[in-house]
């Protein structure tokens, strides 16, 4: 790894001065950026650790929704006991990501602004109507979280613009969310095909609202609002589900790469979304955890 | 021929491993930890293309650079002798030189064409940067349809393919013809009841040791070297470094670090010869060190497989014929193991007509290593799923079937020698005895059972036992060890002189300080260095009754050895004890310290035969595959520590379970690895398995005192058809290519 | 006189093809010396690549003494990872 000047500053204003400075690079647990760095793929002038910002870290209560510091550990979701009753499907999704030790670095604003299409918890925050707070030069703005990627490896960041924080609404009544995964192994890899999925149900069961999210196939994690807006006003019947199913096969535009064909991944898809909007209806009918 | 009902203090125990505290609190030396003073750090530069002639190399922009002190080449190097070297892989001195450094054409992505030895990493690394090579980029074959094909790019245009008749006029990328044929498999095929058969094809998969290669090489100033190398021998470094720099063996020294796991992969160089010539010229030492990236790319995968095969039985299940095709790549040079495939193929079963061709194949791969049971596993994978076919036609019970043809004792083996002691029958029985085979399985959960078995190896070994003046025990030996052998090799000479485990104490020597031993590798360690072992041991019983026969003023023979003590039975010695101690307190005084160092070249080794049986969940839409029960089942002869026994046994089947589902190499259309790194090159995690129960069954070698059979390569042989009939069971569809990623098993076609 | 069986292919690459050969020699070493004598090169490839059975079994000293009645296999070597 080339030498790169690391700093850690205890505020945010000093941490954007810093991040400012061009190839600099800002780092929250360090889990692609260092991997990538020592692989030789990156070679950041600067890098710029988060971690010993206050608003970085934690999870605080806002209102009924939540507040997580952008580089607070995975580990830490799991551990908080309110966020893992309001947005479990937030907190599975994270809790997929590497391994237990990777999970004790990696976080949700590294997850996030490393802006892979593969990215475990980025499906999940945006089924779940997650903002990301970015903060830069020009002062503060609060973005959906769909807004940050723009491709493999880029986001919409401006030069000297980091995440900050990320926030959660409040889990609405009747809401619940989920999200799912295909890899080859257990742990210690990469989504062949991710699904979130966020819904709300009304006392019938009706679905009064719903946000379907994948990753892994296309250039960016999807918010695929056809596929919600198939199921709102239906009961999840076979045909909704069908309705969605098009609206997801119609949205994503896999690849094939070494990880699996598009083929296999257009079918994932379909196959992750059925289960992961029943696992989110089950949740909001109070059925699952 | 069974040897007397033996009792053992020390054998068949399970004391705690010496190495076992250092290793796990990291004070261990492995490869990468040894430094020296003023050493220099090299680093690689590999060709990016999958073969391309060099044309020249320029390397005066890196040797310009400050702090580098060396850059080497393939210049650089003597043209080794084409010598022909013992082992299953690149067995070719002159190959093994050229794979270490390329001369005039790179054979695979990752080939060596230069190094750099600089006074820190990233100098050295950017050093590399600064290395023109002007290739001349050459079409490239990956795969063996492409290397096999009519216009297919000509590897080595002097490679004639052995073992054909008459000799070929035009060379090829063919590299070995193996050839058996018995009776008359055809017609034994057009009448036989029930025939399984198809085209089978498994990918090269890396041997996935956790320690990549490292080594610090030192060119003294009376030009003699030293290498300080984590490998499976550290006698096959001097050798190979010797042969391909045209060195004499004792001045090269080798001293072996801890091993990071090896499992056949470490059996040759690929370092080493090359930090030597970088210290040579740099006047100072130098580490070597491979990335992940790089171990993946430049060192050796088991064989890719392209198997037809045709095997057939009458109505009652007894095989009849069997008709077997297989290639297997053999990468940039020849060698892949083709020979022990085709004898080991049917080598559990009675199988009167059999016909099998074997072809090794050169392709831009890196060059093929062994890896545990070189050339089993593949082979394994298609008899095994054919047996699994048969008995679902057949409806025949799959352990029965093979038990109906399984060889015991006195069968005629595949060398057409009897067959000694071994144990399949036994293996098969207790699997079908275990809890497992009959336990009821959940709804959704398949079953699958294979069988497999590897020859196993004697070879030479060294062994010194001497005894410290307070009587406890020094043993040394040259075998590395990679499974436990320390212990094993303690809990022998404990057991041979009769005294407790504690006092012994193992050293894995330097290649100056022992005499030569065959490197740790097919399954001969505990076999072979243990009969020397054993042997030094018994020496030293003999000076130490000598010597107390001396202090008794009696015969020798007349002293008695027992619990670790000589006991007097003549005149009025009758009844004297002299323990170990009290004879290795006096040793000064009666003749000298006492020490015997014993070199053995032991026959009689047994081939081990395994059992395994796999339970596993299928997710009928997505295609991922869950092992949720796995058993392994072997015939060890006899366990000297039998939880490494059951650990290699643990080990094997995960890799093969590995093998099996995930593990492939991955090539573009541009001959470059896409996996190389543990990320999307996926050996299991712990949790992708389940605690894999062992059967050690005993069945003792009569050829070793203790009754040791080898253990180490057997179990990767089950495996692949063990999950792959659990699978096939599952999906209504038989598997026959691997790995059953979760796509192939949803998705894949069967070509 | 010993009777010598050749594992196929050993006879094709060294003896023209003869699978069989009878050698009066004393051991093995005797023995790799006068198949040497017929096949220049045989010897150094016998002493990396190829074991000796006698009367059915694998044996590692090349001074075990053969008999008129001994049957001696040459086949290759396995030794293994």
């Amino acid at each position: 790894m080339p030498p790169s000047p690391y700093s850690a500053p205890d505020n945010l204003g000093e941490a954007l001065g810093l991040a400012a400075a061009p190839g600099a690079r800002v780092l929250a647990g360090g889990t692609d950026l260092l991997i990538q760095t020592r692989a030789g793929r990156l070679a950041p002038t600067a890098m710029v650790d988060l971690k010993r910002i206050d608003r970085a870290m934690g999870i605080r209560p806002a209102g009924q929704g939540f507040v997580i510091g952008a580089a607070t550990p995975c580990t830490a979701l799991r551990d908080d006991a309110a966020l893992v009753a309001a947005w479990p499907g937030v907190v599975e999704a994270a809790s997929l990501i590497g391994s237990v030790q990777v999970r004790n670095r990696a976080s949700l604003g590294g997850n996030l602004c490393n802006a892979s299409p593969a990215a475990d918890s980025v499906p999940a925050l945006i089924a779940a109507g997650a903002t990301a707070v970015v903060a830069g030069p020009g002062g503060e703005r609060e973005v959906p979280v769909e807004a940050i990627p723009a491709g493999p490896g880029r986001t919409t960041l401006a030069p000297g613009e980091l995440v900050i924080e990320l926030r959660l609404p409040p889990r609405p009544p009747g809401g619940g969310d989920a999200y799912l995964r295909l890899t080859p192994r257990t742990e210690m890899d990469i989504a062949v095909v991710g699904v979130g999925a966020a819904l709300v149900l009304d006392g019938s069961g009706r679905c009064t609202a719903a946000r379907i999210a994948l990753g892994a196939v296309a250039p960016t994690a999807l918010l695929v609002e056809a596929a919600g807006a198939a199921l709102v006003g239906t009961k999840l019947e076979e045909g909704a589900i069908a309705a969605m199913l098009a609206a997801i096969d119609a949205a994503i535009s896999p690849i094939d790469d070494q990880r699996a064909s598009a083929a296999y991944r257009r079918r994932i898809a379909g196959v992750l979304a059925t289960r992961a909007v029943a696992r989110a209806a089950a949740r909001a009918r109070g059925e699952q955890a | 021929m069974n040897p007397p009902e033996q009792s053992f203090r020390v054998v068949g125990t399970r004391p705690v491993r010496p190495d076992g505290a250092d290793k796990v609190t990291g004070r261990a030396l492995y490869g990468t930890d040894f430094a020296l003073a003023g050493m220099l750090h090299g680093a690689v530069l590999r060709s990016p293309h999958a073969h391309a002639r060099i044309r020249g190399i320029d390397a005066s922009r890196a040797l310009a650079l400050p702090g580098v002190k060396a850059v080497v080449t393939g210049a650089d190097f003597p043209e080794a002798a084409s010598v022909a070297i013992a082992g299953e892989s690149a067995a070719n001195l002159r190959d093994i030189a050229r794979n270490v450094m390329a001369r005039d054409k790179a054979l695979y992505e990752g080939h060596a064409v230069a190094a750099v030895a600089a006074t820190s990493p990233a100098i050295a690394r950017a050093a590399l940067a600064l290395i023109a090579v002007d290739y001349e980029v050459l079409p490239h074959a990956t795969s063996i349809a492409a290397a096999i094909a009519p216009d297919a790019p000509l590897l080595h245009d002097d490679l004639f393919t052995p073992g054909l008749k008459p000799r070929p006029e035009t060379p090829s990328n063919l590299a070995l013809h193996v050839a058996i044929d018995t009776g008359d498999a055809a017609a034994a095929l057009a009448g036989a009841a029930a025939v399984a058969g198809g085209h089978y094809t498994t990918q090269p998969v890396h041997q996935g040791y956790i320690e990549p290669h490292a080594c610090v090489a030192q060119w003294n100033a009376d030009g003699q070297a030293q290498i300080w190398a984590s490998s499976q021998g550290a006698f096959m470094i001097r050798s190979l470094v010797a042969g391909a720099l045209g060195l004499k063996q004792a001045d090269i020294r080798v001293t072996p670090l801890e091993i990071g796991g090896g499992f056949g992969g470490k059996t040759t160089v690929y370092l080493e010869p090359v930090a030597l010539q970088l210290a040579r010229q740099a006047g100072r030492p130098v580490r070597l060190e491979m990335s992940r990236s790089e171990v993946f790319r430049a060192t050796g995968p088991a064989p890719g497989a392209v198997i037809d095969i045709r095997l057939g039985a009458d109505k009652d299940g007894m095989l009849v014929g069997a008709e077997m095709t297989f290639h297997y790549t053999a990468g940039a040079f020849p060698g892949a193991a083709a020979h022990p495939a085709a004898l080991l193929a049917l080598a559990g079963y009675k199988v009167p007509n059999r016909k099998i061709t074997g072809w090794e194949v050169v392709c831009n791969l890196p060059s093929s290593a062994a890896y545990r049971a070189p050339g089993a596993p593949q082979v394994a994978f298609a008899v095994e799923s054919c047996l699994d076919e048969l008995a679902l036609q057949l409806g025949i019970d799959p352990i029965e079937l093979r038990l109906k043809n399984a060889v015991g004792p006195g069968d005629t083996g595949p060398m057409g020698l009897p067959h000694g002691q071994i144990g399949l029958i036994e293996c098969l029985e207790a699997a079908r005895a275990h809890p497992h085979y009959s336990a009821p399985l959940a709804p959704g959960e398949t079953r699958g059972v294979a069988a497999g078995g590897w020859a196993n190896y004697g070879g030479p070994s060294t062994a010194a036992v001497a005894l410290a003046e307070d009587g406890s025990v020094l043993v040394t030996t040259g075998s590395p060890d990679i499974g436990g052998s320390r212990a094993a090799m303690a809990m022998m000479a404990a057991e041979t002189l009769g005294v407790p485990y504690e006092t012994v104490r193992v050293t894995i020597a330097d290649t100056a300080s022992i005499g030569f031993s065959f490197l740790t590798g097919g399954s001969r360690t505990t076999f072979a260095t243990g009969h020397a072992v054993i042997a030094a041991a018994n020496q030293v019983i003999a000076t130490a009754r000598a010597r107390a026969a001396q202090i008794w003023g009696v015969a020798a023979d007349t002293v008695a050895w027992r619990d670790g003590a000589a006991h007097g039975t003549a005149g009025d010695s009758a009844g004297k004890v002299l323990t170990l101690a009290e004879i290795a307190g006096k040793a000064a005084n009666a003749g000298g310290p006492i020490s015997a160092e014993v070199g053995v070249n032991p026959a009689g080794w047994l081939p081990g035969f395994g059992v395994h049986i796999c339970d596993c969940a299928l997710d009928a839409e997505t295609g991922q595959v869950k092992v949720t029960r796995y058993t392994a089942i072997q015939d060890v002869g006899r366990a000297i520590h039998p939880a490494y026994v059951e650990g290699q046994l643990q080990g094997g089947a995960a890799q093969g379970i590995g093998w099996a589902l995930n593990e492939a190499y991955v090539y573009g259309a541009d001959g470059r690895m896409e996996n190389p790194g543990f990320l999307d090159y996926r050996v299991p995690v712990a949790s992708d398995l389940p605690m894999i129960d062992t059967v050690l069954v005993d069945k003792p070698n009569p050829d070793h005192p203790y009754g040791v059979k080898g253990v180490g390569e057997t179990p990767i042989v089950p495996p692949l058809a063990a999950v792959a009939n659990a699978v096939s069971r599952a999906a209504g569809r038989r598997q026959r290519h691997l790995p059953m990623s979760p796509e192939q098993v949803l998705l894949g076609g069967d070509a | 006189m010993p009777r010598i069986q050749l594992m196929r292919p050993l006879g094709e690459v060294w003896f023209a093809g003869a699978e069989q050969l009878e050698i009066d020699t004393a051991n093995l070493f005797t023995l790799v010396a006068a198949l040497d004598a017929r096949a220049p090169g045989f010897a150094a490839e016998a002493e990396l690549h190829y074991a000796f059975a006698v009367d059915g079994r694998v044996v590692a000293d090349w001074a075990t003494p053969l008999t008129p009645a001994s049957e001696v296999l040459i086949l290759p070597r396995i030794s293994g990872g």
